[in-house]
């Protein structure tokens, strides 16, 4: 038994800490910190036929439907929940305008016209067509044809 | 200044760089993304093809010549008092007969899809000799109470059928 020399022993961090920060790079890469326009509180449906979301679209509207069928819009300045189909035909109105002066400058800079927005309801499974009905019928009145409804996409077996 | 030799072995300068610290914040950002970590489900689109007209009902008469009026499927719901399926009914064409399809909730949907398959089929052979074929639109009316993954499940069985314009009736009477 030898005192006179005292041997350090250290295990290695090295791969410890690549592990780790590999770990970390993974995790940071999956979070979703932007979830402004998904209200995660609706339950959707599911569908077979569901189909992938195109990435094309330049300006999508979304319309989140509670269980309670009240709309709530997405976007800054959106709190209030639309309660029936006039509120949801202001609402859209509203958008419209917006799209038009995107429209209008879009030919003054000589630019190509902007596709017209896709309106994406997402509404929760349990809700009533009743609602589902009003907010088409806002969308309509409002002049957006271009309509999608949200689903999970169910895998075949 | 002992610190500033401490690598040094015949001019070699061993570098020390402090391995816990940067470990031990590697292992509180792991644990801050792991507790956060909440993958979102697949989200995908059902395209719902619907009508411009506005204002009510068109005065036009409709052309009982028109091949799209005469193959255009109908799909009436009943529901009952929980917003499920109490019964199909389907109509193909402009004054047709309604043909109600038995069973109720996902039987009635599964009777549904076999019959779209089946007059979609039936379509098909009776325009073999024509290059572009367009599957018939499918119109749904349904009633107020009819719960919303019910209209999914109905458009999903639709569009599993081969149908690619299906669309809800809008009541207009609805104010």
């Amino acid at each position: 038994m030898s005192h006179g020399s005292v041997e350090k022993c250290e295990p290695n961090m090295i791969p410890m800490l690549d592990l780790v920060l590999q770990l970390v790079m993974f995790f940071m890469l999956c979070a979703n910190f932007i979830a402004e326009d998904v209200n995660a509180t609706i339950k959707l449906p599911t569908a077979l036929q569901a189909r992938p979301l195109d990435k094309a679209e330049e300006r999508v509207i979304f319309l989140n439907v509670d269980k309670s069928g009240h709309v709530l819009p997405t976007g800054r300045g959106n709190t209030v929940a639309l309660r029936n189909r006039i509120m949801v035909a202001q609402h859209m109105k509203r958008m419209k305008e917006i799209d038009d002066q995107l429209k209008a400058q879009a030919l003054a800079k000589n630019k190509p016209e902007p596709r017209p927005s896709l309106v994406v309801l997402r509404a929760h499974e349990d809700c009533t067509y009743e609602m589902i009905s009003n907010v088409l019928l806002g969308c309509q009145e409002a002049q957006y044809y271009n309509i999608q409804f949200r689903a999970v996409v169910k895998a075949s077996n | 200044m002992r610190h500033r030799h401490r690598g040094i072995k015949n001019g070699f300068v061993e570098p020390d760089l402090p391995i816990t610290p940067m470990l031990d914040m590697s292992f509180q950002l792991l644990a801050f993304f792991i507790t956060t970590f909440n993958p979102t489900p697949t989200e995908g689109h059902i395209d719902v093809g619907l009508p411009k007209a506005i204002g009510g009902p068109s005065t036009k008469l409709p052309d009982p010549t028109d091949a799209e009026l005469i193959e255009d499927i109908t799909i009436r719901v009943d529901s009952d008092e929980n917003g499920d399926i109490a019964g199909i009914s389907l109509m193909q064409g402009e004054g047709s007969a309604e043909v109600a399809l038995p069973g109720k909730g996902t039987q009635a949907r599964a009777n549904l899809f076999a019959e779209l398959k089946k007059r979609l089929a039936s379509l098909k052979a009776s325009k073999k000799g024509e290059a572009a074929f367009a599957p018939p639109k499918i119109k749904l009316e349904l009633p107020d109470n009819l719960r919303y993954k019910i209209l999914i499940a109905i458009m999903d069985e639709s569009n599993r059928a081969g149908y690619t314009s299906v669309a809800p009736v809008l009541k207009d009477d609805k104010k």
